[in-house]
């Protein structure tokens, strides 16, 4: 019977193998968007408050 | 680098938002699954982190706040484009719980697709740990408990891994007639 606030057995079934393989590719996944260029729309946001935040 | 005995001099708040942008775009993918939707979301968060900044406390953790913003402002966005649109097509909703893609193999895109399928809760939970957030930041962050934390982080993992076992030579009952195709 599962217990409040308890790990289900199927929560424990990843393997420490998988565990990391798993988060490595998320890992990866997200540094994927970090070096991803902004769009243009972003991108434009973003100079417009470098220049606010020059006082220009 | 510094002669001063303080540590390294904090950049201006600004700066701070600005250099926390790529991670910024990285989180709202978790709780947005489409890239658009992603970066509207962060423009409006990178916009009221802006007009904010005097709340912000100098020496607190920036990221935290401000993924703490983009989660409230991602809620405030789909109650309003919901009443927008009335999500006619369910297409919004079609957006925020993608259906379980059977797919298989450890591959980047494989992982995306079934990455896309995982509750937001757990896209989220995934995705800022993987940003490096601790677990106490990430449950300040969800506003739930650290337990909630990991055992959604251990659901995803659980589910994530079922779903890249599955051997895709075998093809699933619900799959046979064209599912829902998730935008990786």
């Amino acid at each position: 019977m599962p217990v409040a606030g308890g790990t289900p057995a199927r929560d424990r079934a990843v393997s420490d193998i998988k565990r990391r393989q798993i988060d490595r590719a998320m890992k990866m996944a997200f540094e994927e968007t970090l070096n991803e260029p902004l769009p243009d729309d972003l991108a434009r946001l973003v100079d417009a408050l470098k220049k606010k935040e020059r006082g220009e | 680098m510094s002669t001063d005995s303080k540590p390294e001099p904090v950049e201006n708040p600004e700066e701070q938002l600005l250099a926390l942008l790529p991670a910024l775009r990285g989180y709202a993918r978790s709780l947005a699954s489409d890239a658009a939707t992603a970066d509207d979301l962060v423009q409006e968060t990178v916009l009221k982190a802006w007009s904010n900044l005097g709340q912000y406390r100098p020496g607190t953790n920036m990221r935290a706040w401000l993924f703490t913003i983009q989660r409230n402002t991602f809620f405030s966005l789909v109650k309003k484009r919901r009443r927008e649109v009335e999500d006619v097509d369910g297409e919004m909703a079609a957006r925020l719980e993608q259906k379980p893609q059977q797919d298989a193999a450890m591959e980047m895109r494989d992982f995306k697709r079934a990455f896309a399928t995982l509750p937001m809760e757990q896209r989220e939970v995934m995705t800022l740990i993987a940003a490096g957030v601790q677990y106490d930041e990430a449950a300040e962050i969800c506003g739930c408990a650290i337990g909630t934390v990991k055992s959604r982080l251990n659901r995803a993992r659980a589910r994530l891994a079922e779903m890249l076992d599955e051997d895709p030579s075998e093809p699933s009952e619900p799959e046979k007639s064209g599912g829902n195709c998730v935008a990786a």
